[in-house]
């Protein structure tokens, strides 16, 4: 894991330290990310979004098993091209939400609303209620549904949206 | 159904044979490459399978020993998670899965450790929230299918209302029988005006007779008006009474319900939107059942009626003024499918802007502070906007519905006209019969323009009683007012493993525990963040444990009756919240029936009693909502002698962080010293003193305990974490002193 050389490493806490694309290399070890960085290698490292919303692959924290961070990836140019596989590989495994591609129904079924759906991740049929409280807006164009399960869809761009989809949606909105 | 164990799919191919039955089967929804799709974990004896849906049959993708596996435990992502474990000295993730499933892996991640060292665990009873018959998600706390219950039960729900007040809804439909009976007297009239009096047949009837029937007819007419008025008078005003009293009965209940549901039903709702729905829902609903349904019933039975009557005059004439009624039906159906997410959407941006309103004001002074009232009001100004056009479309849509249902009752009333002058022609039909049908017709229409509109009133107004009744639904707060007062308690408090969160992915609190003696004074220390409220709101029961409980004399507080329990307790708040009213009654804010006496003896030991004093009014100064024109030191002794007056058991100080002047300091100082003294007392102390008089401190960091120990023997802790934040903390005084 860390040794005490390598704790005097890390940014203090008010030190936004931005790291150098080319000086990172990234790399999936079984299920988890390992991120080499200057001379030290950090096994079960995890990155993190700052704007999960508005940068899907900018401003990525990038943080060591402990949670401490590491530093701070603004954009992924001049990555290694196998570091970028890393990194989109981890950020598929640790953001789940699923992303809207179609909305194939929406109906009314006693108190909740049913979206069949279309995602990034296949495709999905989930019950919301209350839509005013569960449909939200967090970005212009940016919509997230929460079912009534408590897991979330995120429609990222709603404009991107085929039209029978979009009317689907703006029917309830 | 246990989510825990659910049945096996039964796909699964036969032959794939488990070694056994199932202890545990659950469901996961992410395939190992992270799309959704059907995955299941099950645990039987001495095996851990995995199971996957491919292709329509479900089989066996992975197996091991239980023995084989070591330190399982769940990883927590981002909408979602993993189950992981060490299998063959190498960590693997067995199961990934959304959010919703995050609590019953823990649950599995727990039960397999303990198995897998070969312990004893009982695998715990998860509630399925979803409907066995439809598969819907039920409310919380509820067994019954919204969509597996006829559509009637609002109705039914609100005729319920109608139960204590039935006299005088009996008589309202007495009274609006009669009235409709009534009304239908006039055409009838209108026939031997015509046919007896003004065009009779020639040589039928005489002509005194004519001139006697005239006024005889006329002052027939004249008494039905005088009576139908009255009657309507009386219809108006006992509808008005019903409707009045059944919405009051029904904000009044909402108001109720709304104290007793938990902090956590306000945690995921703006206030603001609450309160509209108190208003809006309850006026909306008081307008229909002031109006809507009077009007309701009355055009059903005239729309029977005038019917029934145009059918005995002449059946081909009703038929044409019957054949406009499917397409009047057709437009208003039309027209309320386009209205009805229109006005829903007006509906959400009236919450929304109400909830703004209620953010806004509430934070003046942060805009004011920060010079933001500009953007305020252009961020007003955008929601107000945003229900300009949805309303204007709303009334065009209107206005052309009622133009196109115009136009057919025009036509209708032509062909009527031009088929009864064949009939006179042919005579078939006297003037007098066409007279009193035409009058039939007019009154025809009245009802059928109105009960689409009344339709749509009726669902818009179903609409409200729903939102209402979803409220009224949402499972309370225990509270039973037979049972309130607990056995007087000692005040041993005590936490055994308690793990807390707030959502269930995230634990404030991770297997605290700890006990304290009556009468001692303990003082939370750690970082914002810490667990240091949540410790708070569950000794207050604000919240409930996940897992352990607290408990007081040995007994869980989860047994007492809430309020009992509540009674014992007093807090102190960081922000003292002082409600309108003199400072007389906020002091016995806990205790309405204190004497003058109790009030001032409070006040004196909380060191208020000198600045009271000092107000012109004194004890009966008026103080405005949220204690305006009172100082934060002042207001922090009024809560302090309202928690002398209530006289608890065990005391909840949470100390104000925001600074005072030396002397108030010392005033409030010598006030908390004389309320701690013999109660059981937890503290979130701020003050360097509350720390030193504090019996023990509890050092929490991230939702566990680091320390436990006196002030003296923490602060000898080489490196210990109590330490720290005291160096940390007199750096920061001294700046202070510095600063001032």
């Amino acid at each position: 894991m860390t040794s005490p050389t390598e704790e005097t490493n890390l940014p203090t806490a008010d030190e936004l330290r931005l790291l150098e694309p080319a000086a990172v290399r990234f790399r999936t070890v079984g299920h988890r990310l390992e991120v080499c960085l200057d001379d030290d290698s950090w096994q079960e490292s995890s990155l993190l979004r700052m704007f999960p919303l508005s940068e899907e692959y900018g401003w990525l924290a990038v943080l060591n098993a402990d949670g401490k961070e590491l530093g701070v990836l603004r954009d992924l140019h001049g990555l290694a091209h196998d570091s970028l596989a890393a990194v989109r590989e981890e950020l598929r495994r640790r953001y789940l939400v699923p992303r809207i591609t179609a909305i194939l129904a929406v109906r009314d079924r006693a108190d909740v609303t049913e979206w069949r759906v279309e995602t990034d991740r296949g495709p999905a049929t989930f019950q919301v209620r209350h839509l005013s409280e569960n449909l939200k807006q967090p970005l212009p164009g940016h919509l997230s549904l929460t079912d009534v399960e408590g897991n979330r869809y995120d429609i990222p761009d709603l404009a991107a949206l085929d039209d029978d989809s979009r009317r689907r949606l703006e029917e309830r909105m | 159904m246990n989510l825990l164990n659910i049945p096996l799919p039964d796909d699964l191919a036969p032959n794939a044979g488990l070694d056994g039955p199932a202890r545990v089967c659950v469901a996961a929804d992410l395939r190992p490459d992270g799309t959704l799709g059907a995955q299941w974990l099950v645990v039987t004896n001495r095996t851990v399978y995995l199971l996957s849906r491919e292709e329509r049959v479900t089989i066996i993708v992975w197996s091991r020993r239980i023995s084989d596996i070591s330190e399982p435990k769940t990883l927590t992502f981002i909408g979602g998670g993993a189950l992981e474990a060490t299998v063959d000295g190498e960590k693997q993730v067995l199961e990934r899965y959304t959010g919703a499933r995050h609590g019953q892996f823990n649950t599995v991640a727990g039960l397999l450790e303990k198995w897998s060292k070969g312990e004893e665990a009982e695998v715990p009873e998860e509630e399925s929230h979803r409907c066995p018959t439809c598969g819907l998600p039920l409310r919380k706390g509820s067994r019954v299918c919204p969509a597996c219950i006829p559509k009637s039960r609002t109705l039914k729900r609100l005729l319920g209302y109608l139960v204590p007040v039935r006299g005088m809804a009996l008589s309202l439909m007495g009274v609006s029988l009669l009235a409709t009976a009534l009304g239908m007297i006039p055409p009838l009239l209108q026939r031997p005006l015509y046919d007896m009096v003004l065009a009779p047949k020639p040589g039928t009837v005489e002509t005194p007779e004519r001139y006697r029937l005239l006024l005889l007819l006329t002052l027939g007419l004249l008494a039905v008006a005088l009576v139908g008025s009255m009657l309507g008078v009386l219809q108006s005003w006992i509808s008005s009474w019903l409707g009045n009293r059944v919405t009051h009965n029904i904000r009044c209940q909402l108001f109720q319900h709304l104290q007793y549901l938990s902090l956590s039903f306000y945690d995921k709702r703006q206030m603001g939107s609450v309160i509209s729905r108190v208003n809006q829902d309850s006026g909306g609903l008081q307008h229909f059942l002031t109006w809507g349904a009077q009007e309701m019933v009355t055009n059903l039975l005239l729309f029977l009626g005038v019917g029934a009557m145009m059918f005995v005059i002449n059946w081909k004439l009703a038929l044409l003024v019957v054949l406009v009624v499917p397409f009047i039906s057709a437009i208003g159906g039309q027209v309320w499918r386009r209205l009805r997410h229109v006005m829903h959407r007006i509906y959400h941006r009236w919450g929304r802007v109400n909830a703004m309103l209620s953010e806004s004001l509430t934070g003046l002074r942060v805009i004011k502070a920060f010079a933001q009232e500009d953007r305020e009001i252009e961020r007003f100004s955008t929601r107000s906007d945003e229900l300009f056009m949805p309303t204007v479309n709303i009334e065009r849509t209107w206005a052309i519905a009622f133009a196109g249902i115009g136009l057919l009752f025009g036509i209708s009333r032509l062909l009527v006209g031009y088929v009864g002058g064949m009939e006179i022609l042919g005579e078939h039909m006297t003037i007098g019969e066409l007279a009193a049908f035409t009058m039939y017709a007019a009154m025809f229409d009245g009802p059928l323009r109105h009960l689409s509109m009344l339709l749509n009133w009726s669902s818009r107004s179903f609409a409200a009683a729903e939102r209402i009744f979803e409220i009224l639904d949402t499972e309370p707060e225990p509270h039973d007012q037979r049972q309130a007062t607990i056995p007087p308690i000692e005040g041993r408090l005590e936490f055994r493993h308690v793990t807390f969160g707030y959502e269930r992915a995230r634990t404030a609190l991770k297997d605290l525990s700890f006990t304290l003696e009556p009468g001692e004074m303990i003082g939370l220390v750690g970082h914002s963040g810490a667990g240091k409220s949540t410790i708070i709101n569950l000794v207050c029961r604000f919240y409930e444990p996940q897992q352990g409980e607290v408990l007081i004399d040995g007994l869980r507080i989860a047994d007492l009756p809430l309020e009992g329990w509540r009674e014992q307790i007093g807090l102190v708040p960081q922000d003292t919240f002082l409600f309108s009213g003199t400072i007389a009654e906020n002091i016995a804010y806990a205790r309405p029936g204190a004497t003058r006496e109790e009030i001032i003896r409070a006040a004196k030991v909380a060191n208020a009693h000198d600045f009271i004093l000092r107000k012109p009014d004194g004890y009966d100064t008026l103080i405005g909502e949220g204690g305006q024109g009172l100082s934060a030191g002042e207001k922090q002794r009024l809560a302090i002698a309202r928690a002398v007056l209530h006289n608890p058991r065990i005391l909840i100080l949470d100390e104000a962080t925001s600074q005072v002047d030396v002397e108030t300091e010392k005033q409030i100082q010598e006030a908390i010293d004389r309320l701690v003294a013999g109660r059981t007392t937890i503290a979130i102390a701020h003050r360097l003193s509350t720390l030193k008089n504090a019996h023990r401190l509890i050092v929490l960091k991230s939702g566990e305990v680091v320390e436990i120990g006196t002030h003296d023997e923490l602060l000898q802790k080489e490196d210990g974490e109590f330490r720290r934040l005291v160096t940390m903390y007199q750096e920061v005084s001294k700046v202070r002193e510095v600063g001032r």
